[in-house]
C-alpha cells in the first residue's frame, strides 16, 4: 500500500507563493488503478512529481510500504516507480536504438555495473515483450528510436516502465500528444500491462470518458485537495455529466 | 622546398599529430557529444598536463609514472570542474572557463613561460629506441598502441551498463532519472573521463615535444571540436561505436590538411590560428547543411509513404 499523508506544496513565485497541494491524503491499495482528473492548475501533475520525487513536498508524508521515501531523490526511488511522460520523446532517447532504451529500463534503480549492457539474453526479453505490440519492432532492435513514430515510442516507453515491475506505475497524459487512433491503441496497450502484469497505476487523463473508463478508482483534483474518491461500483454508473456536475459543486464552495 | 622533405615532414608530421589529437578528440567528444557540454578547460588542461609531466620528470619522477600523475591531476581538475556545476550550480560553461583561468597560474609557475626536458632526462618514448634505432618510428609506435588502446578501452566502457547509463544521462536527463540514473554522478564521472583523456594528450604531447609552453594548449577546443564534427560529415552518425572509429581517420585527414597548409610557400604560423579558425567554419557550415539536407529527405520520404498508404 501507498500513502501520501497530508502533502503541501508551496512554489515561490515572484512576488507571492503559490499553494498548489494543500494537504492532500490519499491511500493507494494494492493493483488500484486510479484515473485522476482535475483542471489546469489544479495540482494533479505536481502530486505525480512528488510521488515520483522529481521535487520534494514542502510537507508530508510519502510512504511506500511502510518505507518513508519522502526525502530520497527521484533517482533513489525509482525501483519502486515505472513513469510514462505526456511527451513520447521524454521517456526515451531518441539518438540510441531500441535495445538500448529497453537495456536502461531493464536495470531501472539497479547499481549499473561494467557488464555489457546488450546482451543475448536480454534480447530474448525484449522480443517476449514486443512481439504482442504488433508493430513489427521485435526484429528492429537495433534501430534508433527516433525513426519510430510517436505512438510507437510510446508503446515502447510504456514497455520500458514496467519491464521490471514497478510498485507504482505513473502516467501522466501519457496518450494526449497522440492522434485519437493512436490514442485509443495506447490505452488498451496500457490496460492490458497492467492487468497482465498485476500493476498498481495512477494515471493523469483530461479525457473523462477515459477516466470514467479505464480503472477502478477515479479521483478529481481542485485547487489542491481531492474533492471526489470515487470507487468501482459507483464509478462504473458514473457519466461525463456527473463529473462536471461535482466539478461546479467544488468550484462554489471554494467561492 | 624539395618533394622529399615534403612527404618526410608528411609522413611523420601528420601521423604524430593524429595520435595525439585523437585522444583530444575523443575527450572533447564526452564532454560536448556524451554530457553536451562545451567544456573550455581544455585549452588550459592540455598544457597543464604537458607541463607538469615535463616537470616531474625533470624532478626525477620515471617518464610513465610522471604521465600517470598528470592523468591523475587532470581528473583532479574534471572532478573540480564537473563540481563547481553540480554542487555550486554554475552554468557548465561558465564552470569551465572559470577551471581554465585558474590554471593558466599553476601552468605559469610550474614553466615560467617554457618547459623543456633537462638533458640526461628521457621520456617514455625512449623505450623503444632501441628497437627501431629511430626516435619517430619509436613515437609513431608507441602513439598508436596507446590510441588503440585508448579507442578499444572507450569502446568497451560505452557499451557497459555504467557507460550507457552516462550517454542517457546527457541526451536525456527526466528519463534517467525515472530509470534510476544518478544524473548528477554521471555528470561528475563524464567529466573526470574527459578530462582525463586531454590530460593524458597533453603528457603524451609534451613528451613526445620535449618541451611545452603555457600556450601550447591554445585552441585545443576548437581542434577537437573539428575533427568531431569532420568525422560526423564523412561518416555521418549512425552509431556509437562508428563514431569513436571515425574521430581517428577524421583526425589523420584534419592533420594532413592543416599540415599541407601550412608547407604551402609564403605560409605563415602567424596565420595558424586563423586557418584553424576558418577550417572548423567550414566543417561546421557543411555538417549543418548535411544534417537539414537529410531532414528534407526523410519528410519527403514520409509524405511518400503516406500517400501510398
Amino acid at each position: 500500500m501507498i500513502e501520501l499523508k497530508n502533502i503541501v506544496k508551496d512554489f515561490d513565485s515572484a512576488n507571492s507563493i503559490n499553494h498548489v497541494l494543500k494537504g492532500l491524503n490519499l491511500k493507494i491499495n494494492d493493483k488500484d488503478f486510479i484515473t485522476v482528473i482535475g483542471s489546469n492548475g489544479s495540482g494533479k501533475s505536481t502530486l505525480l512529481n512528488i510521488i515520483a520525487g522529481s521535487f520534494p513536498p514542502t510537507s508530508g508524508q510519502i510512504i511506500f510500504d511502510g518505507e518513508d521515501v519522502t526525502k530520497t531523490k527521484e533517482h533513489q526511488r525509482a525501483h519502486l516507480i515505472g513513469r510514462v511522460f505526456q511527451d513520447p520523446n521524454t521517456g526515451t532517447i531518441g539518438d540510441i536504438s531500441i535495445q538500448e532504451n529497453l537495456a536502461i529500463a531493464l536495470k531501472r534503480g539497479e547499481k549499473r555495473t561494467l557488464r555489457w549492457a546488450l546482451k543475448k539474453e536480454y534480447n530474448d526479453i525484449y522480443v517476449r515483450q514486443l512481439k504482442p505490440l504488433n508493430l513489427g519492432l521485435e526484429t528492429r532492435l537495433g534501430d534508433k528510436i527516433s525513426s519510430l513514430s510517436g505512438g510507437q515510442r510510446q508503446s515502447v516507453t510504456l514497455l520500458m516502465a514496467v519491464l521490471k515491475k514497478p510498485k507504482l506505475l505513473l502516467l501522466d497524459e501519457h496518450t494526449a500528444a497522440l492522434d485519437p487512433k493512436t490514442s485509443k491503441k495506447i490505452m488498451a496497450l496500457t490496460e492490458k500491462l497492467i492487468e497482465d502484469n498485476g500493476l498498481t497505476a495512477m494515471m493523469i487523463t483530461h479525457n473523462m470518458k477515459d477516466a470514467i473508463r479505464y480503472g477502478n478508482r477515479l479521483i478529481m483534483i481542485s485547487e489542491g485537495r481531492i474533492i471526489a474518491d470515487i470507487r468501482k461500483d459507483k464509478k462504473d454508473k458514473l457519466t461525463i455529466d456527473d463529473l462536471y456536475a461535482q466539478f461546479d459543486k467544488a468550484e462554489k464552495t471554494e467561492d | 622546398m624539395n618533394w622529399a622533405s615534403v612527404f618526410y615532414f608528411l609522413g611523420t608530421d601528420v601521423p604524430l599529430q593524429a595520435l595525439v589529437w585523437v585522444i583530444v578528440a575523443l575527450g572533447v567528444f564526452v564532454a560536448f557529444k556524451v554530457l553536451g557540454v562545451a567544456d573550455m578547460s581544455v585549452d588550459a588542461l592540455f598544457p597543464f598536463s604537458a607541463i607538469l609531466s615535463l616537470l616531474l620528470i625533470n624532478l626525477g619522477v620515471p617518464s610513465i609514472l610522471a604521465l600517470l600523475i598528470a592523468v591523475i591531476a587532470s581528473m583532479g581538475v574534471g572532478f573540480i570542474n564537473s563540481a563547481l556545476h553540480v554542487y555550486l550550480k554554475i552554468d557548465p560553461l561558465l564552470a569551465g572557463i572559470i577551471v581554465m583561468i585558474a590554471l593558466y597560474t599553476p601552468n605559469l609557475l610550474m614553466a615560467k613561460g617554457t618547459i623543456s626536458l633537462a638533458s640526461g632526462k628521457s621520456t617514455i618514448f625512449i623505450g623503444l629506441n632501441s628497437l627501431f634505432h629511430n626516435m619517430i618510428a619509436s613515437k609513431i609506435f608507441l602513439m598508436a598502441i596507446i590510441c588503440l588502446a585508448i579507442l578499444i578501452l572507450a569502446y568497451w566502457f560505452f557499451g557497459t551498463e555504467l557507460g550507457l547509463s552516462l550517454r542517457a544521462s546527457g541526451k536525456n536527463s527526466s528519463m534517467s532519472k525515472a530509470n534510476g540514473i544518478n544524473t548528477n554522478g554521471m555528470y561528475i564521472l563524464g567529466l573526470v573521463i574527459s578530462s582525463a583523456l586531454i590530460g593524458l594528450a597533453g603528457g603524451l604531447y609534451g613528451q613526445l615535444n620535449t618541451y611545452s609552453t603555457n600556450d601550447s594548449g591554445r585552441g585545443s577546443i576548437v581542434i577537437g571540436l573539428a575533427i568531431i564534427f569532420l568525422g560526423e560529415v564523412i561518416f555521418g552518425n549512425k552509431s556509437f561505436k562508428f563514431s569513436l572509429l571515425s574521430l581517428l581517420v577524421a583526425s589523420i585527414i584534419y592533420w594532413l590538411i592543416l599540415d599541407i597548409i601550412q608547407i604551402l610557400p609564403d605560409f605563415s604560423t602567424t596565420y595558424l590560428n586563423l586557418t584553424k579558425a576558418i577550417f572548423i567554419t567550414l566543417i561546421v557550415c557543411v555538417y549543418e547543411l548535411k544534417k537539414t539536407a537529410k531532414k528534407k529527405l526523410s519528410i519527403r520520404k514520409a509524405l511518400i509513404i503516406k500517400e501510398e498508404n
